[in-house]
């Protein structure tokens, strides 16, 4: 019989101050050595799950628990966090806070030392947990120097040395580029390979596939289990749930297909063999004919104590009326140049130009209304008592008056649909919303070309595509936009233009389709194309998106 | 940006055992401390100068090359004019200006000895070293961690507000407007995201720091990191030997002004 690791007993959990139980009708059963999957749309429990598997809730986070949950054999009532930190390793989404230490070889070593691990296997414990995520030659390396997807690796490595017989991972990946999130998977598969039992919340199902199980939660509840074989059999119903199902499971849905495993060679294997084709198409051209309103020349940026410049001579303009994507793996040099564009970086070489006119030359209010900025965290930015205030206080700044302050108010609340929540606290919105009202405060500074960095990072599907959507809108009104994104199928879906940067030099600017179908490209600078295109190239037709691929099979 | 000072090399400071490291900064302010004459103090100053050089720390001076070329500065101008005021036959008239000008040196050199060997300390320290040297002095576990985190947090903070600055003056915020009421008052839309960031950031880090067993144990181990070695032994009688000679000479009257 196997051996149960963790199990929930129609397990029932509300937080102190919350209306609704975060955690509804729990039952579960995890056993040895098995990977299970935790998906669903932001406030669907996932996190509060983990987090009563190690007691994280309610130890540190009060919380009412019915029910029965046991870890590892034991009834979990009586246990603290900390007497399972042995046994039971969580790694965070955010790598920052996991990570106390000023070297990576004491990063390693807090953990052994809290538990009181012996001494003299200490060393040879930390050399076999870096060199397990590949961290070796790294002990003296201080963790705030390190890329984020060897963060993450380090906080594993963290957890690895102590060991733990279940792994519970909270969307490990969010923060991470493609690079970052190969290396994060390749690592689960490692852990998975050597018998740890697995529990992993994420959004990338793509990522998810190998998994043994899947499970959806929706508003506390399980709303869908099973093995993701026959989880993806039926991709409408995870989309309903606000969950975004790779693309190929979509494809084999409208095809009537039946394949598994689910990538690439598989589908189109069985495409072939039932002699489909696809309809010839080609990249579609980017449009090229608004005047250039910003402009970098010959821009160099060097960061103070780097050793290699961020930037190394680019030459970029952003036409009005577009919308562009800037994208490339972490460290390629998109958000220096995104915020060289934007005023936020000032200095190098080189030149940045508004309508012909040096950046810098522009007053407060001209900058504001040439570009703005819009940052990946909304909560750098957010201090008001209402979302009014917050978004008001841009216009003020500039000496507005009361009546087109509230006027811009207005139209950035309707532009982003937040109409209703204008009296809210925004601290107390969801993430997407305030992701919104972030963009609606740069919106009421009515600027010429609106840069958002990163701005679906953490977000759900359902989310993401709510702002997305919002800035499709935006741009067909007339908006000039630049996103800096890592996600491939929001480049698909809602770009024009693309520019890929590799160690800080453009190495790819036009058409989004023109990159896609130049696989060898984007492996060169770490960037896997959507699922889609990458069909589409390999049945030697174009699409950058879903839709356009099932028009062209269809 | 690079807040905090140690720099990773393989130097001969960078491997003294953590507590000698201590106490050559210990050693460097017991020394000067009571001592005047620029001449009497030159021998802990180029000392110090050396070690910063050999220790690779030069790029850490440059760093503070403000701070130590204001130091001498005021130094001069403070202690040139009013150097033992009140202390002479008239009662006001200042000293003698050949004494005052030697204290204002010595008191310079004093001022860039202990700014000296902070950097060099800081430089060749990490901030595991410094608790686990205090710890070894019986500073309980708790309180050197709570160091040790302010340390790693500092940084964090000053990142997260200067990230915060910039994205308020994206949206207009003008620092440099207005008086100085309105200028505090400018502050903020700076101040809320950044507490309301570092009470996100401390409920996280509490979080991880439970998940990986702190508390857990009465007795926590220890990972062998330094141990004390001749050549520890070495430096730290070379270091009681130049205290001993300065306070020897404090208490004999040697390297003290007049006035003072």
């Amino acid at each position: 019989m196997s051996e149960e690791t963790l199990a929930f007993e129609g397990v029932e959990v509300r937080y102190a101050d919350a209306a609704a139980p975060a955690l509804r009708n729990i039952t579960l059963r995890v056993e040895r050595g098995e990977m299970v999957a935790v998906v669903g749309p932001s406030g669907a429990g996932k996190s509060t799950l983990l987090k009563c598997s190690n007691r994280i809730v309610p130890s540190l986070k009060p919380a009412e628990i019915r029910g029965g949950v046991r870890v590892l054999g034991r009834t979990a009532d009586e246990l603290h966090v900390r007497d399972l930190a042995d046994r039971v390793g969580f790694i965070f989404q955010d790598f920052e806070a996991q990570l106390f230490s000023t070297s990576v070889e004491e990063e390693v070593v807090f953990g052994l030392e809290q538990l009181g691990v012996d001494p003299r296997v200490m060393r040879r414990r930390i050399e076999r947990a870096l060199g397990a995520v590949g961290l070796g030659g790294f002990e003296r390396r201080d963790p705030t120097t390190l890329s984020g997807g060897e963060k993450q690796r380090l906080a594993i490595a963290a957890v690895l040395a102590l060991e733990p017989e279940l792994w519970l991972l909270d969307e490990p990946s969010t923060d991470l580029d493609p690079a970052g999130r190969r290396e994060l998977f390749a690592l689960l598969a490692r852990l998975r390979a050597a018998h740890a039992t697995l529990l992993v919340v994420e959004h990338d199902l793509e990522a998810l596939i190998a998994a043994d199980r899947w499970i959806v939660l929706d508003g506390g509840r399980i709303a869908v289990e099973g093995t993701p074989r026959e989880v993806l059999s039926r991709p409408g119903e995870l989309a309903a749930l606000g969950v975004r199902p790779p693309d190929l499971a979509i494809v084999c849905e409208r095809l009537e297909l039946s394949v598994w495993p689910l990538d690439v060679d598989s589908v189109i294997a069985r495409l072939r063999a039932g002699g489909r084709r696809a309809r010839r198409s080609d990249p579609a051209p980017s449009r090229r004919e608004g005047a250039a309103v910003l402009e970098a020349r010959g821009v160099r940026f060097r960061y103070e104590d780097q050793a290699q410049d961020a930037l190394g001579g680019v030459d970029f303009a952003v036409r009005e009326g577009e919308m562009v994507a800037l994208i490339g793996a972490n460290g390629s040099g998109k958000s220096t140049l995104a915020r060289l564009l934007g005023g936020i970086l000032e200095g190098g070489e080189g030149q940045i130009h508004w309508r012909g006119r040096p950046l810098s030359a522009l007053g407060a209010r001209e900058r504001a209304a040439a570009v703005g900025y819009v940052f990946q965290n909304p909560d750098d930015q957010i201090f008001a008592a209402t979302v009014k205030e917050e978004i008001a206080f841009g216009p003020r700044q500039l000496g507005c008056p009361g009546a087109e302050i509230e006027a811009r108010v207005r139209g950035a609340v309707e532009a982003v649909a937040l109409a209703g929540l204008e009296a809210r606290d925004p601290f107390l919105l969801t993430k997407g919303e305030r992701q919104k009202v972030a963009v609606a405060s740069i919106l009421a500074l009515r600027p010429a070309v609106l840069i958002l960095d990163e701005p679906t990072t953490g977000l759900d599907f359902r989310e993401q595509t709510a702002l997305m959507n919002v800035l499709r809108r935006l741009h067909r009104a007339g908006q000039t936009v630049v996103i800096i994104t890592h996600v491939p199928w929001v480049v698909g879906t809602y770009a024009e233009r693309t520019v890929l940067l590799e160690a800080g030099r453009i190495v790819y600017d036009g058409p989004v389709g023109g990159l896609f179908a130049d696989e060898a490209m984007c492996r060169g600078a770490d960037f896997v194309p959507p699922e889609a295109a990458r069909l589409a190239n390999r049945l030697g037709t174009a699409a950058v998106d879903l839709e356009g691929l099932l028009a062209l099979l269809e | 940006m690079r807040v905090n000072l140690y720099l990773d090399r393989r130097t001969f400071l960078h491997g003294l055992h953590p507590l000698v490291k201590l106490g050559l900064l210990a050693a460097t302010f017991a020394s000067v401390y009571g001592i005047d004459r620029p001449l009497a103090l030159a021998p802990v100053a180029l000392g110090l100068a050396g070690l910063l050089i050999a220790s690779g720390a030069t790029a850490n001076v440059r760093r503070f090359a403000v701070m130590f070329l204001a130091v001498p500065v005021a130094s001069f101008v403070m202690w040139t004019f009013f150097y033992g005021y009140g202390q002479s036959a008239a009662g006001l008239a200042p000293s003698p200006r050949a004494e005052a000008i030697e204290f204002a040196a010595g008191m310079a050199l004093k001022l860039e000895s202990f700014l000296a060997a902070s950097v060099l300390f800081l430089s060749i320290t990490r901030v595991e070293e410094f608790t686990e040297a205090l710890r070894a002095l019986g500073m309980p576990y708790r309180m050197s961690f709570a160091i040790a985190m302010a340390f790693r947090l500092v940084p964090l903070f000053l990142t997260s507000a200067l990230s915060v600055v910039a994205a308020q003056r994206a949206r207009g915020l003008d620092f440099s407007r207005g008086g100085v009421l309105a200028r505090l008052a400018r502050y903020v839309p700076v101040v809320v995201p950044v507490f309301m960031g570092a009470l996100r950031r401390a409920d996280a880090m509490a979080m991880a720091l439970e998940t990986r067993g702190f508390g857990r144990q009465a007795r926590r181990t220890s990972f062998a990191r330094s141990r004390f070695t001749a050549r520890d032994a070495g430096v730290t009688a070379l270091l009681f030997a130049v205290v001993g000679c300065y306070l020897w000479a404090w208490a004999h009257g040697y390297g003290r002004l007049r006035a003072r």
